[in-house]
Formats: structure tokens, C-alpha cells, sequence
């Protein structure tokens, strides 16, 4: 039984040196290493979550490093703010995101100004108007003259031969599909002509 | 020949569907073949409308990512009417990319998807011509003009239609 008692407390004190070793703070280069990184990442602020950060987080954000430093910006809060105003750019937000720190007093900038600042450099991206109420200039109104048909011309071709027709080459379908525009136009072209001649009559 | 995307697949299996039964009053196929993504189409005005008798061309173009985004299509020359801009591009629900409608004016069902084709897609134009919906208008001068002068409106539409024709 001496022995056991033995084990017993040696595994106590194994057990005791080892928890006391993972409680004592972390030693000075640790977080040096630390700041070295998060410096190096300040060009573009993203989360620090490596994983020497989560178990020395307290250390960081204990005065190490100045405050404003230490804020994350995550995607979804530049997320966010863009759904809330969607016209903002990326670096917008990101910019307003670092000065004020929290998503809500980056809205309240942005309901406040209707915009936020551009960052140094950047200027609000072209818009674009709808161009769909502009007519273009010139475009020819007559069917004849674009698909280069003459008044009387007869299309060549029965027309019931060409229905439901797929060419062997795309040179022949291109001709098929020619030849049923033409057909097209021309009985279109028929069918006023006969009405326009049925309606005169009846002016004169 | 280079190895066919599934957008040209599809499109030439529309084109080659288009040619052997092809609704009355649609024409449509590809400028080139040599460009399946640009292509021509011919709608006949629908019977008892002003647009009656006329044949209005228009061009389609699709996207890269086709089927699964919808094409833009462009009266040219444009024509009057509440659902087409002045440029000639219209404005109807099954062109507009899929999901659900910022406005939720439009059920989902009715935009564009996958299932939706150029077939649907020109005769949708056909039915637009027969009822504009002036609710939704593009155009608002030809709103305007449907909503408080159809005289002028169907004249104005009539002129186009044998100027067209070389009438």
C-alpha cells in the first residue's frame, strides 16, 4: 500500500507543477513576438487570430499596444454596413470602421453625412447612369433597306419547305434563317399593303 | 473546333429547336455561328394592336454564364411602348436575373432561370406588345401617352409600323 500512496502523490505534484506552469503568464518575448505580427498585418487590418493570440489575448489588449490599434474588422461588419448602405465602398467602411471602432457608430456616421470619408487617395467610384433613355442616331427604320430587299422582290424557295428545316452546315442554316426573314417582311409588308388599300375606300 | 461551353451547347440546341418548330410570328437564330452569343430575331406584331402588321427586329445577347443569367433584349430600332426604354432594350419580368425582386412586385416564378428560353423569353415580348403594363413602365413618356392619348399613342406606333415597311 506505501507505494501506491506514493504514486498517489506524485501524481499530484506532477499534476500541480503542470497546471501552475500552464497558469504562469506567458514570458516578456512572447508578446513581442506578438506585436511584431500584428504590426506587420496594421497595413490590412484583419482578425489576429493565430494561436499564440488566443492564449495570450489578455496580455494584448492589456496596454501593450495603444487601443485603436487593437480593433478587428471583421467582414461581417464591413457586411453590415454595406447592407445598410449599399453604394459605400469597401475601403469606406473599413476606414470609418477603424476611427470609430463599432458597427453601430459607423451607421451613425453614415445616417448623419449620408456618406463617409473616401480613404487618402480614392475618390467615389464613376456612376453609372442608366444609359437605357438615351436613343441611339442613327439606325435605319426600314426593314427593306437593312435586310437589302427590293419592293417586289418574290422570295425564292417555297416557304413550306424551309419549316422546320435544319440546315447540314451553318453556311445553310444562315441562308435558311435568311430566307425566313425575308419571307417574313415581305408577307408582313403584303398584309398592310392589302389592308392600307381595303381602308382608303372608306377616307375617300 | 474549340471545346463548347455549356452556354454555346445550349444555345445552338435553342437555335436548332427554334428552326424546326418555331412558334408563328418568331423568327430568331444567331447572327453568326461564329458568335452564338449575339443573335437576331424578327417578331411580328400581335393581330387587333396597333403594332398589327409590323415586323420588329430585335437582337438578343446572352451572357457568358447563360442559362443562368438572362439575356438583354434590344429593339432595333427601338419601338414606342411603356415596357421598352428609348434605346429599344425591354423591360419585362422573365429578363430579369433570378430571385426574388428587391421591389416584390414579381413573383419569383416569373423572372428568368434556367428553365425559361429564348422561345418563352420572345413570346413573353409578343404577349408585352399585345398588354402593356404600364404599372412597371420603362418608358414613361409612352406611359404617358398610352395612359392619356392612345389616338396619338396607336398613330404614332402605326406611322413606325409602314415606315418600316417602306409603306
Amino acid at each position: 500500500m506505501e507505494s501506491s500512496t506514493i504514486l498517489f502523490i506524485i501524481t499530484l505534484v506532477t499534476l500541480f507543477i503542470f497546471l501552475s506552469w500552464l497558469i504562469t503568464p506567458i514570458p516578456q518575448e512572447v508578446p513581442y513576438e506578438v506585436e511584431q505580427i500584428t504590426s506587420q498585418n496594421q497595413s490590412r487590418p484583419v482578425p489576429i487570430n493565430t494561436t499564440s493570440n488566443s492564449s495570450s489575448g489578455n496580455s494584448i489588449t492589456s496596454g501593450v499596444r495603444p487601443r485603436n490599434t487593437s480593433r478587428e474588422i471583421t467582414p461581417a461588419m464591413i457586411e453590415i454596413v454595406q447592407s445598410i448602405g449599399p453604394q459605400l465602398t469597401e475601403s469606406q467602411i473599413r476606414l470609418d470602421l477603424q476611427r470609430s471602432g463599432s458597427v453601430e457608430a459607423t451607421v451613425n456616421n453614415y445616417m448623419e453625412n449620408g456618406t463617409l470619408p473616401f480613404p487618402e487617395g480614392e475618390t467615389a467610384p464613376q456612376q453609372t447612369a442608366p444609359t437605357h433613355n438615351i436613343p441611339p442616331s442613327t439606325v435605319s427604320l426600314n426593314l427593306l433597306e437593312k435586310y437589302g430587299l427590293t419592293e417586289d422582290e418574290a422570295v425564292e424557295g417555297t416557304p413550306e419547305e424551309l419549316k422546320g428545316k435544319w440546315g447540314a452546315s451553318k453556311e445553310e442554316r444562315s441562308t435558311f434563317l435568311e430566307k425566313k426573314r425575308k419571307e417574313m417582311i415581305l408577307n408582313a409588308r403584303k398584309r398592310l399593303a392589302s389592308q392600307l388599300s381595303n381602308e382608303k375606300p372608306n377616307v375617300l | 473546333m474549340a471545346p463548347k461551353s455549356t452556354a454555346q451547347k445550349r444555345l445552338l440546341k435553342e437555335y436548332q429547336q427554334l428552326c424546326k418548330d418555331s412558334p408563328p410570328g418568331i423568327i430568331a437564330g444567331p447572327v453568326s455561328e461564329d458568335d452564338i452569343f449575339l443573335w437576331e430575331c424578327l417578331v411580328e406584331g400581335p393581330p387587333d394592336t396597333p403594332y398589327e402588321n409590323g415586323v420588329f427586329p430585335a437582337t438578343l445577347t446572352f451572357p457568358k454564364d447563360y442559362p443562368l443569367g438572362p439575356p438583354v433584349l434590344k429593339f432595333n430600332p427601338p419601338l414606342l411602348h411603356p415596357n421598352i426604354y428609348a434605346d429599344g432594350t425591354v423591360c419585362i419580368s422573365i429578363l430579369h436575373p433570378p430571385g426574388e425582386d428587391p421591389n416584390q412586385y414579381e413573383r419569383p416564378e416569373e423572372r428568368w432561370s434556367p428553365v425559361q428560353s429564348v422561345e418563352k423569353i420572345l413570346l413573353s415580348v409578343m404577349s408585352m406588345l399585345a398588354e402593356p403594363n404600364c404599372e412597371s413602365g420603362a418608358n414613361v413618356d409612352a406611359c404617358k401617352l398610352f395612359r392619356d392619348n392612345r389616338q396619338e399613342y396607336d398613330n404614332q406606333i402605326r406611322q413606325h409600323v409602314m415606315k418600316s415597311l417602306g409603306l
